[in-house]
């Protein structure tokens, strides 16, 4: 023994006490371990639902309509058309492909089962522009958007609504009263960062949806994939001067339309989701703070009963230093078991979430150490004044108390 | 362990006061009290509760400061040096034994003892061996591991007088040792004292009012008022 072991031995001694102090720890460490952890969890999913558009992919979307002086909110013009985006194809060389696309709600029919869904217009690039794939037959073809084909793609679970677990290639299905064949089935894709669920739409060529159920000339967005990721600012350079021209737009004029890559929108949204993190772990270090007090409060307790005991180690020769040594582990001490009793807690709930609600929480390893600093700290912070204390009792007087 | 048959060590006290503040009003504990113990002497220190003489004993220890004045251990003088160097010193020449004993309660004889150890960073074993040899010569072997409340007080009070003398200390400085004793273990105590001075040869202060025990020293001193009022010099 020495005299950290003496710290050991006082909180042995009381064990019940000691308990409750540590408590305030546990949950507090045990709750930023947590936060954190499903902070990085919900970010983890934003980003992958982004990253699954294509990380080299830029949005062209139409400026915003200003309606009596109140703007109407980005997407909502119809500057955007279908030569633009060929335009782009064809003029910006840091573009590798482009595909315009527009959508509507419709209803779509078979037999007896119909479902509403949302029709997508879009051309024969889609699938290579979005990294999307089939799962069964085929996409249509730049001559099938040429020629205004009634032909449509049907996500998977428009297909199970309607067709359930038999085959609807080569079936036919009413699209808001008008026929067209299947000749595919998208291969399951989930939600969109938007939150929008991927697997229930209907693919058409671009130009059958605009003039045979829409009746309009616009596009609503042109998705573009750079050739490289370093070629992302070069593309959304090309497309912006290329569009400026195209819309008579003067230099300084104001855009009727906006070039986002995607790797902004990452960026943002990695951001977004760590200054949630941050803030979550913050509101959980409050508790951290209180436990921390917990410790301190307890700590002048001791000291108070043991002012005897201070006064006799003084006696035989303990010096202040050596006082404050002795107090100073022992809150340390409380703090780093109640902090690794917090991780552990912590990291038992992380293992709850990832199994029963499917979270993809990580285990922040690294966190988890700076948490048990983190909390170590606090115990020594908070045991400082009690045990400064303790050391500058006088010893005579320290003897007499009773 | 050469030092474990020391000789004692002189206590030299020069025109030290000592004036206490309560409550507005000053009370003076000592008055300029001038003394030297010679190492290795039994002094006794007497006198009316009040009379300074505690204050003189813990003067001595340096658990007081004086005043004014100075107070001289083996030719060192110590008032004015840091709290933590007075208690080096506490803790490698001043052994003290209380009239409550001041055991630490919840912890055995054995580690009473060693507690002094502790504080001079003697590794584990050297301190249970020298702890140990202690305890037997206070006949307390077989209460090695017993707590302060199970013990009777004349065994307390032999605990606290192992863990006096553990360091080998020059001077041992004891505070009514049998106060709180009955007759018989009073006469033990005195006995045991006396006894463990031929082996250890401390420097012995004993402050008392039992002119019984008062008696045994080699000198008494009387004080009253803060003044020695008795005693030759």
């Amino acid at each position: 023994m020495n005299i950290a072991g003496l710290a050991f031995r006082s909180l042995a001694r009381n064990p019940f006490r000691t308990i409750l102090t540590m408590l305030g720890i546990v949950i507090g460490t045990a709750a930023v371990i947590l936060l954190v952890s499903l902070g990085m969890g919900a970010r983890h999913l934003v980003l992958d639902s982004i990253n699954n558009l294509g990380p080299n992919l830029l949005i062209v979307i139409p400026g915003s309509v200003t309606d009596s002086g109140a703007q109407v909110g980005g997407g909502t013009d119809t500057t955007l058309t279908l030569d633009d985006a060929r335009a782009i194809r064809e003029g910006c060389p840091s573009v590798l492909e482009d595909s315009a696309a527009l959508r509507t709600a419709g209803q779509v029919l078979s037999g007896a089962a119909n479902w509403s869904t949302v029709i997508l217009g879009t051309e024969s690039t889609y699938l290579a522009v979005r990294n999307w794939e089939l799962s069964r037959g085929a996409f249509f073809t730049r001559k099938d958007v040429t020629s205004m084909s009634r032909v449509a793609i049907l996500g998977r679970k428009v297909a199970r609504r309607l067709f359930g677990f038999a085959d609807p290639v080569g079936r036919w299905v009413q699209i808001n009263h008008s026929p067209f064949r299947v000749i595919g089935i998208l291969s399951p894709k989930g939600q969109s960062p938007m939150g929008m669920d991927q697997d229930d739409m209907v693919v058409v060529p671009i130009t059958t949806l605009q003039t045979q159920i829409m009746g309009v000339t616009y596009v609503g967005v042109i998705l573009a994939n750079a050739i490289s990721t370093d070629g992302i600012e070069t593309a959304k350079q090309e497309i912006s001067r290329l569009l400026r021209i195209r819309h008579h737009i003067f230099p300084g004029g104001r855009p009727d339309f906006s070039v986002n890559p995607m790797s902004d929108i990452t960026r943002t949204a990695n951001r977004l989701s760590l200054i949630l993190t941050v803030l979550l772990a913050a509101i959980a270090s409050i508790s951290l703070l209180v436990g921390g007090i917990g410790i301190m409060n307890i700590m002048l307790v001791s000291v108070r009963e043991r002012t005897r005991e201070i006064g006799i180690r003084m006696a035989i020769g303990a010096r202040p230093g050596d006082i404050v040594t002795q107090f100073l582990v022992e809150s340390a001490v409380l703090s780093f078991l109640g902090g690794l009793t917090g991780i552990l807690l912590g990291a038992g709930g992380i293992s709850l979430f990832r199994e029963l609600a499917g979270w993809p929480a990580p285990f922040p390893v690294g966190f988890m150490f700076l948490a048990l600093l983190f909390s170590g700290g606090i115990g020594v912070v908070f045991g400082l004044y009690p045990a400064i204390m303790a050391s500058r009792l006088d010893p005579m007087v320290a003897l007499r108390y009773e | 362990m050469d030092d474990l048959h020391g000789k004692g060590v002189n206590v030299e006290l020069k025109n030290v006061s000592r004036l206490f503040q309560i409550g507005g009003e000053t009370f003076q504990a000592l008055a300029d009290v001038t003394l030297s113990v010679p190492a290795g002497e039994h002094w006794s220190l007497v006198g009316a509760s009040g009379s300074g003489k505690s204050t003189l004993l813990y003067m001595m220890g340096l658990l007081e400061r004086p005043s004014s004045g100075e107070v001289w251990i083996d030719g060192q003088r110590t008032d004015t040096l840091k709290t933590g160097e007075r208690a080096l010193i506490r803790n490698r020449r001043i052994g003290f034994v209380f009239q409550n004993f001041q055991l630490i309660p919840r912890t055995t004889s054995l580690e009473n003892v060693e507690m002094p150890l502790l504080y001079q960073k003697v590794p584990f074993r050297e301190r249970q061996e020298r702890a140990k040899v202690l305890l037997s010569q206070v006949g307390l072997s077989d209460r090695e591991n017993h707590f302060p409340s199970q013990l009777s007080g004349g065994q307390q009070q032999r605990v606290a007088i192992a863990r006096a003398l553990v360091t080998s200390p020059g001077i041992v400085l004891a505070d009514e040792p049998t106060g709180n004793l009955d007759t018989a273990s009073s006469k033990d105590i005195l006995e045991l004292l006396e006894h463990l001075r031929t082996i250890h040869r401390f420097t012995l202060i004993l402050v008392t009012h039992d002119p019984l025990v008062a008696s045994r020293a080699q000198r008494q001193i009387r004080l009253s008022d803060g003044r020695i009022v008795g005693g030759e010099l």
